[in-house]
């Protein structure tokens, strides 16, 4: 607590330098999880059923993974800086709700309603953990309840909204449009990754992210606002949150409030399988990009066998297993090596 | 610290914090809400908050441990189901025990990778979450499997002893032997060692592995009584049957004074938590809330109560040691 070398590693030899990079490739190894297993799924469900391996299937597949992809971001986002957040799914289904009746009042200006929601619960969870040091379980399960409350209350009996007019008309026909056969909503998905790997990347902010990740005493050492870092860290997340309500009242064309329960274990599934770690520092968006087109495949996959879709679900439990398996298995190599 | 507790003295100041919360919200509620301290609502709130008492005790176990368990809300469901269709072999008090076992067996399998092949306590329990509540709508075949009544099987969560209520006096014993598991029993004290430093832990020499094998092995036993009660009390198989359950215990805990952080807890701080949460779900009931409120109501409260306890410590410590 009271040592600022606390780390063993940092005080022997220049080995560890080279022991931190063995780690890294074998980190790096652990984000390609998500892009083995969609290829395997994806293999197999093919050789055992003709139509899957078509391209009309594939087009199917990513038109329906685009909300818990961005979830998932978001989510990966938040677990680099060691927290979570559980209240996403709620916050989403909030987010429908009031930016259908915007929409609904005010036309295709209301769909700005929607960030506007995901950031204003993002900051709270953010100011909530950072500032008032409030654990994240309990901070983002508050914003949960929160959320799912307003978002009952908001909606006229708890019932869902329904869109209507033209600005009906104009999501419903993005949603139906494609660009060379690929699902405007994969490519809108496939543009929030980017976007999100390039602010990992390039930018300085990235880069604290990390860092506040990694060891956030350090960080603070070295000049970085680790509370100001985690809390755009949550607003970011929020943001991701009120995107997928975009990409659901496309799908849907309704607000609805009941929506969500259970996205978030999902989207923590998806950054887990794509390779964050929950004590932070690790995260890869195309490693996150691909556990998730792991999860839509073999949901997909086991629609067509017929089987009980909630085969799919125990797929997924086992892989967040295994993921924590071969966490385990990396940081053993990484401490004996 | 430790010290200090076993010193035993029953003066005011060892009692945790949260209970002056409780106590001035139990006031509240009695002075505005006329209906609250009528023995029969009483009954009711208790008889409600039992089923949360018993899996929060879990959940402490889990927390002191320096764990965390996702699984609760998954292990209840699959124990009704199980429950359910061992019913229509077996006799009530063998498919119970069935039912039982089933959670006992999902702690295990916690414990087992947690304590022997070290996983992440919240990666294991995520994955459990979901891939037990896959198997039991499997099992169930995704819709509810219906218990004839004829069965008898509302007994243990309608039955009535000396006027309380079963449930409430399973809850109540099981405080009882959860103060004793923590403060009287080698494995019990084990467990603060263990969720408050690993190294410490390991440094003595006590059964590192088996220890933190048990605690989720007990604190599935606990959990298991929450689900019988439950499984009683819908009277079937549903493998949606509380989904929410893991999150509520934790926001019992937290609410009584158990930090999420390992190493302190104790059954009192757990027993609290429960009943400021279910005093206030039964406060806004009889406020007459819309029940969408609640819900928001209940998230404020709870980050509200967790920011309160917090106060202190925020004066003392310095920016970079918080982190």
């Amino acid at each position: 607590m009271d040592t600022i070398i606390s780390d063993p590693v940092a005080l022997r030899t220049p080995s560890a330098i080279r022991l931190r990079l063995r780690f890294a490739a074998l980190a790096q190894m652990r984000y390609a999880v998500g892009i083995v297993a969609a290829l395997i799924a994806a293999a197999a469900f093919s050789a055992t059923f003709p139509d899957f391996g078509t391209f009309e299937n594939a087009a199917n597949i990513l038109s329906l993974f685009g909300p818990l992809a961005v979830l998932s971001v978001g989510q990966m986002i938040v677990v680099l800086v060691r927290g979570f957040d559980l209240s996403v799914g709620a916050v989403f289904a909030l987010a429908t709700v009031i930016t259908a009746e915007a929409m609904n009042a005010a036309g295709l200006v209301g769909l700005a309603a929607a960030p506007v929601v995901g950031v204003a619960f993002g900051l709270l969870n953010g100011v909530l953990v950072s500032y008032f040091r409030v654990q994240p379980v309990i901070a983002t399960l508050g914003s949960l309840l929160l959320a799912r409350g307003a978002a009952l209350l908001a909606a006229p009996n708890g019932q869902a909204v329904i869109l209507s007019g033209d600005a009906q008309t104009v999501l419903l026909n993005l949603q139906l449009a494609n660009i060379a056969g690929v699902p405007v909503t994969a490519v809108f998905t496939l543009i929030v990754f980017l976007v999100v790997a390039f602010v990992l990347y390039a930018t300085s902010f990235g880069r604290r992210l990390f860092m506040v990740g990694g060891d956030p005493r350090s960080a603070a050492l070295v000049g970085v606002r680790v509370h100001a870092v985690t809390v755009v860290a949550y607003t970011l997340c929020g943001f991701c949150a009120g995107l997928t309500a975009i990409l659901i009242l496309m799908r849907t064309g309704l607000g609805l409030p009941t929506e969500g329960v259970g996205m978030e274990v999902q989207s923590l599934a998806g950054a887990v399988i794509g390779g964050s770690q929950l004590s932070g520092g690790y995260a890869n968006p195309f490693g996150v990009l691909f556990a998730v087109l792991f999860i839509q495949t073999t949901q997909s996959g086991l629609n067509f066998s017929g089987i009980s879709p909630y085969a799919a679900e125990m797929v997924m439990g086992c892989s967040i297993l295994l993921a924590g398996l071969l966490d385990r298995v990396s940081q053993r190599i990484f401490r004996t090596a | 610290m430790k010290m200090e507790r076993s010193s035993g003295s029953h003066s005011l100041r060892r009692l945790p914090v949260s209970i002056w919360g409780l106590v001035v919200i139990v006031v509240l509620v009695a002075l505005f809400l006329p209906g609250f301290a009528r023995i029969g609502n009483l009954t009711n709130v208790l008889r409600v908050g039992a089923i949360l008492a018993l899996a929060s005790y879990g959940q402490t176990i889990v927390l002191i441990c320096g764990g965390i368990d996702f699984s609760i809300g998954s292990s209840v469901a699959l124990c009704s189901v199980v429950t359910a269709l061992a019913v229509q072999q077996l006799p009530l008090g063998l498919a119970l025990t069935v039912g039982f076992a089933s959670i006992i067996i999902v702690g295990a399998i916690n414990g087992l990778l947690i304590a022997y092949l070290k996983l992440s306590p919240f990666l294991v329990t995520l994955g459990m979450l979901l891939l037990v509540h896959g198997f039991a709508a499997i099992v169930a075949g995704g819709l509810p499997v219906e218990v004839p009544d004829r069965e008898g099987i509302h007994t243990l969560s309608g039955g009535v002893f000396l006027g309380i209520p079963y449930p409430v006096i399973i809850a109540g014993l099981a405080a009882g032997a959860l103060h004793l598991l923590l403060e009287r029993t080698t494995l019990g004290r084990s467990w603060f060692l263990i969720g408050s430093s690993l190294p410490a832990a390991q440094a003595t020499g006590i059964r590192l592995r088996r220890n933190t094998f048990l605690a989720y092995v007990l604190a599935a036993v606990f959990v298991g009584g929450a689900g019988l009660i439950l499984t009683s009390r819908v009277a079937a198989g549903e493998p949606n049957l509380y989904p929410t359950l893991p999150f509520e215990t934790m926001a019992a805990c937290a609410v009584g004074g158990i930090p999420l952080t390992g190493g302190r807890g104790s059954a009192l701080n757990a027993v609290i938590g429960v009943i400021v949460i279910a005093v206030l779900n039964n406060a806004i009931v009889l406020l007459n809330f819309p029940a969408y409120a609640q819900l928001a109501l209940l998230g404020i409260i709870m980050v509200g109560a967790v920011i309160a306890q917090g106060v202190p410590s925020w004066t003392r410590s310095s920016r970079i040691r918080s982190l």
